[in-house]
């Protein structure tokens, strides 16, 4: 996949790889930008470039992940990201499908065992999905941008208790992997179920699948070897100006 | 499943050794592609499984692949150069890239006949017999004592399913076991 550089415009961005519209939109950009190119598009929206660059970039290809310039941008906006990630997986991707699962089983015709299975089976995953994304909303982010002020003011009082209630080291254990079931749910739609008549709605379903599987596992990337490491890397700072 | 194959582009015009990799990679993935610009340079020969040279340097080492299972395929200027019968593999370099495609592809099952992923994995009566108590909600501790095997038994039962069917999680496992009878609704808790 073609490089995408701050002199392009979006339009050509989105023609490289239409499934970067959502992308677009989750830094509050919005189609009708007419001819402008990502830098200016970036400046009138107060959006880092940089960061724009690699995380667009990372989306298209799997191979491309610039960590290391990843690393360099504010926390803050890295955890902005992922809120607005989340809340596309909780307002449009889930209720997406579970619409076009719910209209399979709903159908007479359309109706098989396997439909009212992986109908269950995507209920099941999406409770497990929900309450991740509400641990990491509730727990993980809070304690990033507490950890964030507490490194910039570099004042070692209160931290303790800060340091002591959560750590990167327990988000990572507890960080588990929400992308297998939706491998399974994916295997088990192509392989063992049929929709009877109409081929489009279990089509578009998997099609939905894959877009949110590819998504959940560069959303995860970013938390696992971006965010991880940077606020660790706070923690230790932290605990040093306590000694 | 073995390591991916080993391939030799043997040319001293390092543009086409370049070119001919890509495509290769691009195309037929994964694969361990090496280049060298004359076969004199490679001793272990028999090491790769498909060798790309020109016809000239086949006729020159020809003998070296009379005892050796590595395929030779030879890249021609123009259709139709090679017609012997004992070389009928060839890549011809002026064709068009479907062309080019289509050519190495042929090469490259030459070596290795209907190998691959076409082969259906049926899931074994053992292999069942695991699933069934999977799906029933049995942990593996659980399934070893029901059946008299070994835990590290069940463990290598149920990596195989997974790489059989696909399917890693139990909830996975279980939607499967239901699908295809292997268990009725009011087994499953
Ligand atoms: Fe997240
Ligand atoms: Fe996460």
């Amino acid at each position: 996949m073609k490089l995408l550089t701050a002199d392009m415009k979006l339009a050509e961005i989105v023609h490289s790889n239409y499934l970067l519209i959502p992308v677009l939109n989750r830094f509050g950009i919005r189609l009708g930008f007419g001819e402008k190119t990502v830098r200016t598009v970036c400046s009138e929206r107060r959006i880092n470039l940089e960061f724009f660059l690699a995380i667009v970039n990372a989306f298209s290809n799997e191979d491309f992940f610039p960590e290391a310039r990843l690393r360099t941008v504010n926390v803050l906006t890295i955890v902005d990201y992922l809120r607005t990630t989340h809340a596309y997986y909780i307002h449009a991707q889930i209720p997406r499908i579970e619409r076009l699962l719910r209209s399979l089983a709903r159908s007479k015709t359309r109706r098989t065992k396997g439909v009212v299975l992986a109908q269950r089976f995507f209920q099941e995953y999406k409770r497990e999905l929900l309450a991740h994304l509400k641990r990491e909303e509730e727990v993980t982010f809070p304690y990033v941008e507490q950890v964030y002020r507490l490194h910039r003011s570099r004042r070692s009082r209160g931290n303790k208790d800060l340091l002591a209630r959560y750590s990167m080291r327990a988000y990572e254990e507890e960080h588990d992997n929400v992308d297998e079931k939706l491998d399974d749910l994916k295997n088990i739609l192509i392989k063992y179920v049929s929709s009877g008549p109409d081929d489009d709605t279990l089509n578009t379903v998997i099609f939905e699948l894959f877009r949110l599987e590819r998504d959940i596992i560069d959303h995860t990337r970013i938390e696992d070897t971006i965010l991880r490491p940077i606020v660790a890397e706070m923690e230790q700072a932290i605990q040093r100006t306590a000694r | 499943m073995s390591a991916s194959s080993r391939i030799l582009l043997v040319t001293p015009n390092r543009l086409v050794g370049i070119g001919l990799k890509k495509l290769l990679l691009e195309y037929f993935s994964p694969l361990d592609v090496s280049i060298v610009a004359d076969l004199g340079d490679v001793p272990e020969l028999r090491s790769f499984d498909v060798a790309f040279l020109s016809s000239d340097s086949y006729v020159l080492y020809r003998d070296r692949f009379a005892a050796i299972s590595t395929t030779p395929v030879i890249l021609t200027e123009g259709a139709g150069v090679s017609e012997s019968r004992e070389v009928p593999l060839t890549v011809n370099v002026t064709g068009t890239e479907s062309e080019i495609v289509e050519q190495v592809q042929r090469g490259l099952s030459a070596h290795r006949p209907g190998r691959g992923h076409s082969k259906a994995e049926h899931l074994s009566a053992r292999e069942v017999g695991v699933l069934r108590l999977v799906a029933r909600g049995y942990l593996n501790k659980q399934i070893a004592d029901k059946l008299s095997i070994s835990l590290h038994t069940v463990i290598s039962h149920r990596k195989n399913i997974t790489r059989k069917l696909g399917i890693k999680t139990v909830s996975g496992l279980t939607i499967y076991a239901l699908l295809n009878g292997l268990v009725s609704s009011k087994d499953v808790g």
